[in-house]
């Protein structure tokens, strides 16, 4: 548990050892918080000192507790012991108001926006700095200004359900900042941003700190931790397991303090794709338009082969969720043809999409990959149902046999390692990389012939990552084809034997990443749709 | 003579209660609690009304303890366990109506049929009586009628220009967001909005035994609060529409009267039918409507239960 090294906590006194740190300059100093879930102990005794100015990294597994250590400091959860001080003086935040009130504000991991509301709307909602009296223009107006301020683009006006998990993130992003938190915490918020967005986020991030407000920032990502934090605490099931300063860590190190082993490299088979692989979906100059009826996917025609990974590199905003959810078969389609060993579905119900061995991980995993108040067996069967070899096993008749859900949910619970074992209890009590690795190991046990994987690995810690990819990796082997969708470029070039680039719902470039791999920035640029079609490499049809 | 005018003035007068009712309904529909028993709220406020009356011989007083007494009761037998305890609403919303029932019984029995005198509210619009027509359709009533008709527009201008009417829209899409997210009291709008719900609906019961009836009767609401229900849903949610629901079904509420006035052919069991009939048609139109998706404007989270504590 011990690093032996400047990280070591001193278990007795609870603080660091070495630096006699004054409490006077702490801006936020949390002391042996616990928090217990029924039996289930999530915090176990968590330390936590953030300076003023500092962009304090909290890095953990899926699970580890970094969620519920913030629903605490922002007064959403009463700690069961343990105390905090906001600037020396003790701090207990009641409610979240309370803790907005002391500055302390929060951009949440499922961002908590209101969908049917404009963006704007939400960005001043429940806030006492918001103008009384204002019709919707001006609200829009005023979050014009405050969004132009911060360095972001987003129309005020569109609603919140019309905009992309990366967009929705921002508004997050920017109510947070609209509220002049002086201590911002960040759960995850590069999740589901561009690497340009990152940058961009970084950048205002700096500054921010650099006008003295303290930044905790939650990731996975090592690399963003080494990029942009001063100092970075890692816990491991519910206990602060190391915090050191940037200086003093590598990637390497955080990985092996975080997970508490090392990394394992990826096992790849044939770099090939075999001869003699069929083609599992056909798509014909597809057009499918977005909620606000718009043409999003447009004139799309590719064609999906098994033993085949096929990556979309696009960025948010751009007809890749639209392309996903068409071939999911949950997207009414304008015109064109979709064909799945052949046979025409196009017109087919969303089940039928199922029954044919679809597997879909949906960008919207919260609201449309789960029901988070059912039961994880529930949701563990709720797509099985409808593949007709699952069936003859989870039902008799019309009748469905519990012993044989519980055993199939507790199936996925090993398969995809989530954290708990324990098929009866909600979805929503999971940790959010937990719901993702249900949700992925649900979708590639019914994926039979073609695996739709948007966004992947979004949320999930390194070692869950990197075990993600070994099964899709391990199900291209099984002789499955596979649809990546992803904005984390890395993860693209990694996995794909194939990259398809999508512009303004246009296919306008195509690699064969095994033989002639783009590299980051030609990929980069015609995403950002600077280069015209011809000059991709390889285009074919 | 005259049947037009009078008749539209009726229609008013038949309107009001529904008007009041159904904006503070409208109020806690927009924050997502609907209550079913509307009608049970306005028995309470009406016999608190009468009972006000006949004593201290105001009407003012009367309508007003009504209106308080709504808000109280509402509070305690819906908002407590909604709000507080987070029940699901429909059981409590039968209990308003149920309690309702019985409990204005018990304290009307001895004021039974006993006439109270409202006149004392009747006011004239200034300069009205010298445009001939207009003074006979809407030149003098009891004030809570140019009350109840103004009042949407009040609402409208709060939901739709306002923080705060803002924040209430929010709390109606979703409760755990408004509170987790944009850090909102939910709980205290919540139950401060029953509150408003049970004073308007108090106070609707309370202008039709004190003012519109002039007397207590166990059976004075007749179904009003149901009607008052289905205004809101006929409205889709937008104040300013809750003015053409109680007017339409006002009207059809003086049909007896009317048909009765004018020796219409029709029986007036079949006429006194009619507004119920046309509650159900609004709902299975507006049903079928909701269904195509033409109608989005129901709160998100209308009738749903809460299951966060903040
Ligand atoms: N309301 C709850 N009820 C029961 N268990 C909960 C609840 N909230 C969290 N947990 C459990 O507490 C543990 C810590 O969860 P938490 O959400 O803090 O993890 P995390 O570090 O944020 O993980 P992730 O990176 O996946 O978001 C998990 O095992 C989770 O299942
Ligand atoms: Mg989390």
């Amino acid at each position: 548990m011990s690093t032996g090294e400047i990280g070591e906590v001193n278990k007795e006194s609870g603080r660091p050892v070495g630096a006699a740190r004054n409490s006077a300059d702490l801006k936020l100093r949390v002391r042996g918080v616990v928090k217990s879930f029924g039996s289930l102990r999530a915090l176990r005794g968590v330390d936590l000192d953030c300076e003023v100015g500092q962009i304090h990294a909290v890095l953990g597994e899926n699970g580890a507790g970094k969620s519920t250590l913030m629903s605490v400091v922002t007064g959403l959860l009463a700690p069961d012991e343990g105390e905090m001080f906001l600037d020396g003086h003790e701090y207990r935040p009641q409610n979240s108001q309370v803790a907005m009130r002391h500055g302390v504000g929060m951009v949440h991991q499922d961002f908590q926006l209101i969908e049917r509301l404009s963006v704007g709307e939400n960005l001043f909602l429940g806030w006492d700095g918001a103008p009384r009296i204002a019709t919707v223009q001006r609200v829009h107006e005023a979050a014009a200004a405050a969004i132009a301020r911060f360095g972001f683009s987003l129309d005020p006006a569109t609603k919140v359900q019309d905009l992309s998990v990366g967009e929705q993130q921002r508004v997050a992003v920017v109510r947070a900042l609209v509220r002049g938190a002086k201590v911002l915490i960040l759960d995850e918020p590069t999740a589901a941003l561009t690497p340009q967005e990152v940058g961009e986020l970084f950048v205002v991030m700096r500054s921010l700190a650099s006008q003295g407000t303290t930044i905790i920032f939650i990731t996975h990502k090592l690399r963003e931790v080494m990029d942009i934090a001063d100092h970075v605490t890692v816990l491991r099931l519910g206990e602060r397991v190391a915090s050191f300063p940037i200086g003093e860590c590598d990637e390497a190190r955080l990985a092996r303090e975080m997970l508490g082993r090392d990394v394992v490299p990826l096992e790849r088979d044939s770099a090939e794709v075999p001869e003699g692989s069929q083609v599992v979906m056909r798509v014909e100059s597809l057009h499918a338009r977005d909620e606000r009826g718009l043409l999003a996917v447009k004139d799309v025609s590719l064609q999906l082969v098994s033993h085949e990974i096929v990556g979309v590199a696009a960025i948010a905003g751009n007809g890749q969720r639209e392309l996903s959810e068409a071939l999911a078969g949950v997207r009414q389609v304008e015109s064109g043809r979709i064909e799945i060993d052949g046979s025409d579905i196009t017109s087919r119900s969303a089940n039928a999409f199922t029954a044919s061995g679809i597997g879909y991980i949906p960008e919207d995993r919260l609201g449309a990959g789960m029901m988070l108040r059912e039961s994880i067996a529930r949701n563990a069967i709720m797509k099985a149902l409808s593949v007709r070899s699952e069936r003859a096993r989870l039902t008799r008749g019309f009748l469905l046999r519990p012993r044989e859900i519980e055993n199939y949910a507790n199936e996925l619970l090993a398969e995809g390692q989530v954290s708990t074992r324990d098929a009866g209890v909600p979805v929503g009590h999971l940790s959010g990389g937990n719901i993702q690795r249900l949700l992925i190991a649900r979708e590639v046990r019914i994926a039979s012939r073609l695996l739709i994987a948007v966004h992947p690995t979004l949320g999930l810690d390194v070692g869950a990552t990197e075990r993600t990819w070994q099964t899709l990796l391990d199900a291209r082997g099984r002789g499955i084809a596979i649809l990546l969708i992803s904005e984390d470029l890395d993860e693209v070039l990694t996995l794909s034997d194939r990259i398809l680039v999508m512009h303004h719902g246009e296919i306008v470039g195509e690699f064969q990443n095994r033989t002639t791999p783009p590299t980051r920035e030609q990929l980069g640029l015609l995403m950002g749709g600077a280069t015209p079609r011809g000059d991709s490499v390889g285009v074919s049809a | 003579m005259h049947t037009f005018e009078l008749s539209f003035a009726a229609a008013l007068l038949a309107a009001t209660p529904l008007l009041l009712a159904a904006t503070g309904e409208l109020f806690g529909e927009i924050l997502g609690m609907m209550n079913v028993g509307i009608e049970g709220l306005m028995l309470m406020g009406a016999v608190t009304g009468v009972i006000v009356t006949l004593h201290t011989n105001s009407p003012e007083l009367g309508l007003l303890c009504g209106a308080l007494a709504g808000a109280a009761y509402l509070l305690v037998v819906y908002g407590i366990p909604v709000v507080v305890f987070m029940t699901e609403q429909v059981l409590p919303g039968f209990a308003v109506w149920f309690i309702g029932l019985g409990l204005s019984q018990l304290l009307g029995n001895n004021y039974e049929n006993t006439s109270v005198s409202s006149s004392s509210t009747v006011v004239g619009l200034p300069g009205i009586d010298r445009i001939p027509v207009i003074r006979e359709m809407i030149g003098h009533f009891p004030w809570p009628v140019y009350v109840a008709f103004v009042l949407p527009f009040g609402v409208a201008w709060l939901l739709g220009h306002t923080r705060h009417g803002r924040n209430m829209r929010a709390i109606g899409e979703n409760p755990a967001t408004a509170a987790t997210g944009a850090g909102i009291a939910v709980m205290r709008w919540r139950l401060f909005y029953v509150g408003v719900n049970g004073f308007f609906g108090g106070f609707a019961g309370a202008f039709l035994a004190v003012v519109a009836v002039g007397a207590w009767g166990p059976d004075v609401t007749a179904g009003r609060g149901f009607i008052a229900l289905a205004v809101v849903i006929f409205s889709a949610w937008r104040a300013r529409w809750l003015i053409v629901g109680a007017a339409f079904f006002g009207g059809l509420l003086i049909l007896v009267e009317l048909g009765g006035a004018l020796a219409w052919p029709i029986p007036p069991d079949f006429l006194s039918m009619f507004p119920y009939l046309g509650a159900v048609i609004v709902l299975v139109i507006w049903s079928i409507r909701g269904r195509r998706g033409e109608l989005s404007a129901a709160p998100t989270s209308l009738g749903v239960r809460v299951m966060s504590r903040r």
